[in-house]
């Protein structure tokens, strides 16, 4: 059933003619997706450039493949060409210490801003128990530029009570607005992919159940699925349905939420108890099925490992019966509020042509009226079998995101049923598992959506039961250099709505480092930066 | 048709008034009848092989051999329910359930993991049946399922091997029912000699037994 595999294409490119060959593809409508970056030992460190191409009716996927040497590890920038590079180059110069050639803005995301580069620093690979961070004075400040303009700062986070997410936002603001913004990440280093290279198969699959509590379906499934890309098999239909049903059930959940949530933001807390209150039949649904309200266990290699009884989805059924009548009063009296919408609309705005641009996915791509969804373009599970359409709105602000997450919430009810209805039908004694062979050598990719955008997996097999590799791409990657963009210029109390519409999930994004334990200050007191008087021009920017 | 919605917003808040709370009292402990339940071993089925250790993706499970003696231990409050080591159990000695034992002496404020039986899930509303929580604080005792195996020893030089007595017995049975009569006969009197002692000793001893396996080709 599984056809993402036919859609997969790798291709070799050499460092010369990198810069050619992606300026071409930009040219033809493809997307950065991600660029990861592998250590292969003495062989050099192989870079991955992951492209789609949305305008495509099935998307197709290409992997274009440089390997750069050990001791001389340079690679051009692709940021200049497109935006999308940037964010993932960061994280190859972090962590690999490969040298990206004239990227506009090298500095730290996840690592503290203090920390040593490798590559500036050759013996510290040598040397594992050298200091990595350094706690002297700085010479110079650390490259750390909103703290040290001459406008008021507004720090928001790391554990700001808005947004209980381990990410530090800093504005620098004049008057009420926003001049300039800038993330940092790395509060939160789970270190889950390094450590997935280290267990088998089957052990991975309830590790990355645990990167993301929203949509631990989809990663899990993604992961599944991935595996199941470099064996070749085909999943029982029954099986399709199930993941079909509960990948649903989980974007069901998570809009609610996120529509609450921006309810409360913008001081509307009735509207996140009552979202909360009707997010309860979900759970209980999904608590019938699998016996747990938040991680299922529920997929494994090769199909699934809990059942759907028709008794099961009988209830599911009733559950949702009852839910569509009271979602669409609940959502119909939250656009009847005046206040709500004026504080929404044409706040946000992220053009249909800067959407593309910067490469914008799930609903922040689909409210500026684009019909890019993983479930059409490249398809998976049973999307292909039930019926189904992309929704899109043409607002392109906050108002336009909120209602494409409260469409998508209706037409995911309405592929539950389908599914429902089909299961019910199907005998019990169907198989839900298909038998497993050997895992012989190779790489699977695979693509998902899950309710915040588009999630990507690449696993690569050298034939033993654990992976050789595992790189993963959460929809937060993309959207989050987004969400600055959209900050900057508006109002400082716009600020919440926006991240309130993108619906950020940044403990997923920090999922990534290996990081030794380290007790030290990691960030600069801004008063010290001051007192020397210096102003850091942010790098080409 | 916004007024409408507004309208009708106004009317359910009034009608809110008159309802009782949404929050459900007493669903502390509740477990769902779908959860797989609780980890529960069947002492006499299981060999101490270790395919459950293999498995386990949360760490709960652990062997531990002191004294010649291998304990099999599953910590319940770090398990998360996935049933893995269930299925790769060669000996089906691992199962998921409800119903388990309580002994007699537990104190009632004392959190307890399972339930004694299943007829017993409605009472747990009426706060009769012990809480059941998945959240422990420190002092709390970690409830584990523990399995003792005696440890094989060395018949010739004494030394403890890493494998259980009990699991050389079912595998020197099943190696046995998969083997022509005849060569099971040689088989068994080998095993007799050579199975339970250490590689040392086997080595040692192969000759003058005449255990060597070159003598099947």
């Amino acid at each position: 059933m599984s056809k993402q595999s036919d859609l997969f294409k790798v291709q070799d490119v050499s460092r010369e003619n990198l810069i050619p060959e992606v300026t071409d593809l930009m040219n033809s409508g493809a997307r950065l997706m991600y660029a990861s970056g592998v250590d292969r030992g003495v062989f050099g460190f192989q870079l991955d450039y992951h492209f789609c191409f949305d305008d495509e009716a099935k998307s197709r996927y290409l992997l274009l493949r440089a390997l750069v040497k050990r001791n001389e590890p340079t690679i051009p920038s692709l940021t200049p060409i497109t935006t999308q590079a940037d964010w993932a180059e960061r994280e190859i110069i972090e962590f690999l210490g490969v040298k990206v050639e004239d990227h506009p803005d090298p500095r730290h995301l996840w690592l503290p801003l203090n920390w040593d580069d490798t590559h500036a620093k050759p013996d510290l690979e040598q040397n594992p128990e050298s200091k990595r961070i350094n706690t002297d004075s700085p010479k110079k400040p650390p490259s750390d530029h909103i703290f040290i303009q001459p406008l008021s700062v507004v720090p928001y986070g790391p554990y700001h009570p808005a947004l209980i997410e381990s990410n530090f936002l800093k504005m620098s603001v004049e008057d009420e607005t926003v001049i300039d913004a800038d993330l940092k990440l790395g509060f939160n280093h789970r270190s889950i992919i390094k450590l997935m290279e280290r267990r088998d198969y089957y052990k991975d699959i309830y590790l990355s159940e645990r990167i993301c509590g929203f949509c631990n379906v989809h990663h899990t499934l993604t992961f599944v699925m991935a595996v199941e890309n470099i064996l070749g098999i085909e999943i029982p239909q029954k099986a399709n349905y199930i993941r079909t049903l509960l990948g649903e059930l989980e974007r069901m959940k998570s809009h609610l939420l996120a529509i609450g949530l921006l309810g409360e933001l913008t001081g509307f807390k009735t509207m996140l108890m009552h979202s909360l209150r009707l997010r309860e039949e979900i759970l209980d649904s999904l608590e019938v099925i699998s016996g747990q309200r938040i991680s299922h266990g529920a997929m494994t290699l090769g199909g699934v490992k809990i059942d759907i009884t028709p008794v099961h989805a009988d209830f599911i059924r009733s559950r949702l019966k009852s839910l569509k009548a009271s979602v669409s009063e609940f959502f119909e009296q939250y656009l009847a509020n005046d206040i709500l919408i004026d504080r929404l609309k044409n706040v946000g705005h992220l053009s249909p042509a800067d959407a593309r641009t910067y490469g914008a996915v799930g609903p922040l791509v689909r409210g500026s009226g684009h019909p890019f969804d993983v479930r059409k373009q490249f398809p998976y599970a049973a999307y292909e079998d039930v019926s189904w359409e992309v929704i899109t709105e043409n607002g392109a602000d906050s108002l336009a995101r909120l209602k494409v997450r409260m469409r998508e919430f209706m037409v995911s009810l309405d592929i539950c049923e389908q599914c429902c209805d089909i299961l019910r039908s199907v005998p019990s004694s169907s198989p839900i598992v298909s038998t497993m062979s050997e895992l012989p050598c190779g790489e699977g990719v695979a693509k998902t959506e899950p309710p915040r955008g588009e999630l990507l997996y690449h696993v690569a097999s050298n034939g033993t039961n654990t992976p050789e590799f595992v790189r993963l791409r959460v929809p937060t990657f993309p959207n989050a250099p987004i969400l600055l963009r959209l900050i900057k210029g508006g109002n400082i109390a716009d600020v919440p709505v926006v991240i309130g519409s993108i619906d950020p999930c940044f403990s997923c994004t920090d999922r990534a480092t290996v990081v030794q334990a380290n007790k030290e200050i990691i960030i600069q007191k801004s008063s010290k930066t001051n007192e020397s008087g210096e102003r850091i021009k942010r790098g080409g920017k | 048709m916004k007024k409408v919605s507004q309208m009708r917003a106004f009317g359910s808040l009034l009608s809110w008034l008159y309802k009782k709370p949404a929050t459900v009292d007493g669903l502390f402990g509740f477990i769902a009848p779908a959860s797989r339940g609780f980890p529960k071993r069947n002492s006499d089925l299981c060999t101490g092989c270790g395919a459950c250790n293999e498995r386990c993706s949360s760490g709960a499970t652990s062997i531990a051999d002191k004294d010649a003696i291998r304990t099999m231990s599953i910590d319940t409050l770090r398990c998360i329910f996935c049933a893995r080591c269930a299925d790769i159990c060669p000996e089906g000695a691992l199962d998921f359930t409800f119903k388990s034992e309580i002994p007699d002496n537990v104190p009632d404020n004392m959190y307890f993991f399972g339930i004694t039986d299943s007829k017993e899930i409605p009472e747990i509303s009426k706060g009769i049946v012990r809480h059941i929580c998945l959240s422990h604080t420190i002092d709390e005792q970690s409830q584990s399922i523990e399995t003792t195996l005696p440890l094989q020893k060395c018949p010739v030089c004494g030394e403890i091997l890493p494998v259980s007595e009990k699991f050389l017995e079912v595998v020197s049975q099943r190696t046995l029912e998969h083997l022509q009569p005849d060569a099971a006969e040689i088989v068994r009197e080998d095993m007799k000699k050579y199975l339970r002692t250490c590689i040392s000793c086997r080595r040692e001893m192969s000759k003058e037994w005449n255990t060597y396996p070159r003598k099947f080709i």
